[in-house]
């Protein structure tokens, strides 16, 4: 295949900064042919990003490439001038941004800022100088990427005319007539279709280049919008995160570049969305024949969408070559953790109470609960149906959350009904999951079960006793019981406070012990998420994502909780330290018989962790049942999108593989 | 283990101290030539302010001679003399302290009744955020000059430093008011307090040990910042002869008497201009300095 499109070699990049220099990429190589597919996989700080920026000569701040050499097209970019990277970026190389919110100018509409990278890249949708050139050659010149011509409106107006003076003319044609998007070729082939003899001269004669503003509809309505020619006078605050993120590819594709470059494009979207985002992403480039340089943090993402992967940690490639060798056959001990790690491709339930309901296996740490608790329930094995004669520790029946939204006019308002009648039960020492995508309500119910909310109607239950109908005493008690943790480690441990006064607040709160005794019980807890003693005296900015994370879990099981309601507690954390936290959960369980609720949107993370899944959409539970039977036997539409959205659901492993044709 | 990165993810820095945010501040602050330069000089006006007599041996209303008339520098009056025969040194020296002593009470003030208000509308909200906005908007709606013009003159007395404060901070507050009640909100939705609520702490608990502590970086630096205004706001009602009694020489009312003689003795009007001047500078770079430390941005 000769020379590859891109070419890394021995790349390394510094970050400078007063104090000190931090290496970020170091002696980074890799290659992407032309119109082949690579992703980088690692985790936040592990310079994947940095290296695709540096690519384009956009790396933030200090940073700067010291060694190595970056080619793209035989041409060294390493050293280049900033005017030869300007007319790279757009035109060559095209980049859709991480976060489709703040990537769009919010006071232009999103026509003129698709129009902005048509111009800014030199892009002419009407083709006068190729126009030019075939008058001045006398004949066409072969439909040629570079020299397509677009349907005008206009154009699309007289075909239409045409065709219906000949009654040919039917709604399909219609929809099939997209202004600035057919090219000529293809309406010629369109209208041979219909059975015309004259579709050579008809095309020729009306598809003769569209305008910058045809071509902006054309773009949106490639990009899957419909309606685009109206969207294109919408603001970026009238389209939804997955709307943006196809703005942005349509951008990003304007100019039709040989290489694109995707920086973590669906990270900051819905799961569903993200499935349709990347689909998107994927025809297109297969349809353009541009190369696609994949970032993301998702090894079973990135193995499903690019041929090739590169593994990165700490700034060094560890592992590089085709996605499924690597998959099947990690070689360097990071990526086979990584692989081990990755949610959406293990199907393992993680030791806890109840075992899966496929096989009905005892799993060892199962037996240890068996034996922890003498009387009550012998037959944990199988289905939940065992728990039917126990009395679940929390019970949610018709639960209903209504709230008032301001309306447009003072006074006015109209309700939203946030949860509508939820029922369900946990039994004690189990996990169950509530699952389903942003605003289906699945926080609302974690807030109401909390009691940091008053329900509409409906109640829940704690241990038998209605939570809502309590003095103040017994809601304090409940206090105790009852332990969230949170999503964000970032946002949940207060920054002016010392871990140790984290910790201690709900000891003091609850005036247990003296200060002796409470010091000896931070240290206890602290062992008990696996840090170290010395932590108490520092503070969370001083402590990695994970080990806030656990800060968190130990603040929620300092009063000794019975249950613990764990909202998208492991979603905002890198692989690795995924995988660590939900072992840990799992060990806790086991350990002090908690019972988990358990709040996500990732399914994959829900096979490891929960015995029974109620899916929420819209406030609605729309099913529920075992793990394996939602997993293997999905009987709503909505389950099956979920399902199929977790990256790599697609890739059968354990199975054994097949290479893809 | 350590291949996989876990034993890196989990390291703990045992070398270094831990790092509260104040204690970070405060290593940033030392850091900046801007705030050493703010310090040493707020320092000096600070000393002056307590101890004039250390600074200048003479009274500023005795020893006043008119032969000494516009006198020009001399040993012992490195400043010269002003047009009542008086060492112009020494009356700066003692014009220090009605100037930081209304700044410093005008800043506290503020604090207390627009942090108060600030923090109550923030944390409620609703109806009583609606009324506490609304009458901040109405105070700072009216020119402060103007109402301080109206309301010292009808006073039959000269007002003392209580009243110029109090005037003062009376039209100030909704500044301090509206910086913590943006703070209270953005601080109040976080997941912290949301987990300290979980846990059963008292309303009053989480206003104060939470929720407060983490909107004072704003307020700080408002208050170290409009210091130095509120000593502009003294000078200009000092020269409009409403601030403080003549006695206490404030450098307002030194300007005011010297603003005659700018085209015949330019200096008088030079040196409590330039004193006034270097001071509310001293306090603004300082307000700088401290909101570039406690960005909360800048730290993760």
């Amino acid at each position: 295949m000769g020379e590859p499109l891109l070419s890394l070699r021995d790349l390394e990049i510094v970050f400078a900064s007063r104090q000190a220099t931090v290496s970020a990429v170091r002696g980074v190589s890799l290659d992407l042919e032309a119109g082949c597919s690579l992703a980088i996989v690692g985790e936040s700080g592990s310079g994947k990003s940095t290296t695709a920026h540096a690519i384009i000569n956009l790396l933030p701040g200090t940073g700067q490439v010291t060694a190595g050499s970056i080619k793209f097209e035989g041409q060294e970019l390493v050293g280049a001038s900033e005017r030869t990277f300007v007319e790279l970026r757009g035109a060559k190389i095209g980049l859709v941004p991480q976060d489709p919110m703040s990537n769009l100018n919010p006071v232009y509409r999103i026509g003129r800022q698709v129009k902005e990278a048509l111009r800014a890249n030199g892009v002419d949708p009407k083709r006068s100088t190729y126009k030019a050139l075939t008058e001045l050659v006398g004949e066409d010149i072969p439909d040629t990427p570079a020299g397509r011509l677009y349907l005008s409106s206009a154009g699309r107006e007289a075909l239409i005319a045409e065709l219906t003076r000949r009654g040919l003319f039917n709604d399909q044609v219609g929809r099939d007539l997209v202004i600035g998007f057919s090219t000529r070729i293809e309406v010629q082939s369109l209208l041979q279709g219909l059975g015309l003899e004259d579709a050579a001269q008809l095309a020729a004669a009306h598809v003769d280049g569209a305008s910058a503003n045809d071509r902006v509809a054309g773009l949106l309505a490639e990009a899957g919008l419909p309606d685009a020619a109206r969207r294109a006078r919408q603001f970026p605050h009238e389209f939804s995160g997955g709307m943006r993120q196809r703005v942005l590819i349509a951008m990003a594709l304007a100019a039709r570049p040989q290489l694109l470059i995707a920086d973590e494009p669906t990270s900051a979207l819905d799961v569903t969305v993200q499935r349709q985002i990347l689909n998107h992403l994927g025809t297109l480039t297969r349809e353009l024949g541009t190369a696609l340089l994949f970032i993301t943090h998702d090894l079973g993402l990135a193995a499903e969408r690019a041929q090739q992967l590169v593994v990165m940690y700490k700034g060094r490639v560890v592992e590089a070559g085709p996605s499924l060798d690597i998959l099947t056959d990690p070689r360097h001990p990071y990526t086979q953790r990584l692989v081990e790690a990755a949610p959406s491709l293990s199907s393992r339930r993680l030791g806890s109470a109840v075992a899966p309901g496929a096989g009905g296996v005892i799993t060892v740490s199962n037996r240890d609960r068996a034996d922890h608790q003498s009387q009550g329930h012998q037959s944990q094995a199988g289905e939940p149906a065992a728990d039917g004669g126990r009395r679940p520790l929390l019970r949610v029946t018709e639960l209903t959350k209504v709230f008032r939204l301001r309306g447009a006019r003072p006074g006015s308002h109209s309700l939203f009904t946030a949860v509508d009648r939820v029922s369900f039960d946990v039994p004690a020492g189990t996990t169950a999951a509530l699952v389903g995508e942003s605003g289906s309500g699945k926080s609302t119910v974690a807030n109401l079960v909390l009691d940091l909310l008053e329900p509409t109607s409906g109640q829940v239950e704690f241990e038998g006793q209605n939570i809502a109908r309590r003095s103040k005493a017994e809601r304090f008690a409940f206090r105790r019981q009852v332990q969230p943790v949170f999503q964000d480690p970032y946002g949940s441990l207060d920054p002016m406070w010392s871990i140790f006064r984290i910790l201690e607040e709900p000891l003091r709160t609850h005036g247990l012990g003296d200060p002796k005794w409470r010091a000896d019980r931070v240290r206890q807890l602290l062992d008990r998420v696996a840090l170290p003693a010395s932590t108490m005296r520092r503070y969370p900015n001083e402590l990695s994502g994970g080990q806030r994370q656990r800060v968190a879990l130990a603040r929620a099981l300092a009063l000794e909780p019975k249950l613990v309601v764990l909202d998208e507690a492991v979603s905002a954390l890198d692989v690795l330290v995924q995988a660590q936290v939900l072992e840990l959960l799992a060990e806790l369980q086991r350990d002090l018989e908690l019972t988990y609720l358990f709040i996500t949107h990732d399914l994959a993370v829900v096979r490891q962790t929960a015995d029974r899944v109620y899916v929420m959409e819209q406030g609605r539970v729309v099913e529920s049942g075992a793990v394996e039977d939602i997993f293997q036997h999905p009987r709503q539409d909505y389950t099956r999108r979920l399902l199929e959205a977790i990256p790599g659901s697609s890739l059968r492993l354990g199975e054994p593989l097949r290479p893809e044709p | 283990m350590d291949e996989s990165g876990l034993g890196q993810i989990d390291a703990l820095d045992e070398s270094v101290p831990p790092a509260s945010l104040w204690r970070e501040a405060g290593r940033k602050l030392v850091r900046r030539p801007s705030f050493i330069v703010a310090a040493v000089m707020i320092l000096i006006v600070v000393a002056v302010t307590c101890f004039p007599g250390l600074f200048a041996s003479g009274d500023p209303n005795s020893g006043c001679f008119l032969a000494s008339r516009f006198g020009g520098p001399s040993a012992g009056h490195p400043l010269g003399f002003d047009q009542q025969g008086c060492d112009i040194y020494t009356r700066i020296i003692h014009g220090a302290r009605p100037s930081v002593l209304v700044g410093a009470l005008t800043m506290l003030t503020v604090l207390l009744l627009g942090g108060t208000v600030g923090a109550l509308a923030g944390w409620r909200g609703g109806w009583l955020d609606a009324i506490l906005s609304r009458l901040g908007d109405i105070f700072y709606a009216i020119p402060t000059v103007l109402a301080a013009l109206v309301f010292l003159n009808s006073q039959k007395d000269r007002s003392g430093v209580v009243m110029v404060v109090l005037v003062i901070a009376a039209f100030a507050w909704p500044q301090m008011a509206r910086i913590t009640r943006g703070a209270v909100l953005a601080v109040k939705n976080a997941d912290f307090v949301t987990a300290a609520r979980a846990l059963g702490v008292s309303n009053r608990r989480i206003l104060v040990s939470h929720v407060l502590p983490n909107a004072a970086a704003p307020m700080i630096v408002t208050a170290t910042v409009s210091l130095g205004t509120y000593i502009v706001l003294e000078a200009t009602l000092s020269f409009l002869g409403l601030g403080l009694p003549l006695t206490m020489h404030s450098w307002g009312s030194q300007i005011s008497a010297a603003q005659g003689l700018i085209r015949t003795h330019p200096e008088q009007l030079l040196w409590p201009s330039a004193a006034l001047a270097l001071t509310v500078l001293a306090f603004i770079m300082l307000g700088d300095a401290v909101r570039d430390a406690l960005d909360p941005k800048a730290r993760r």
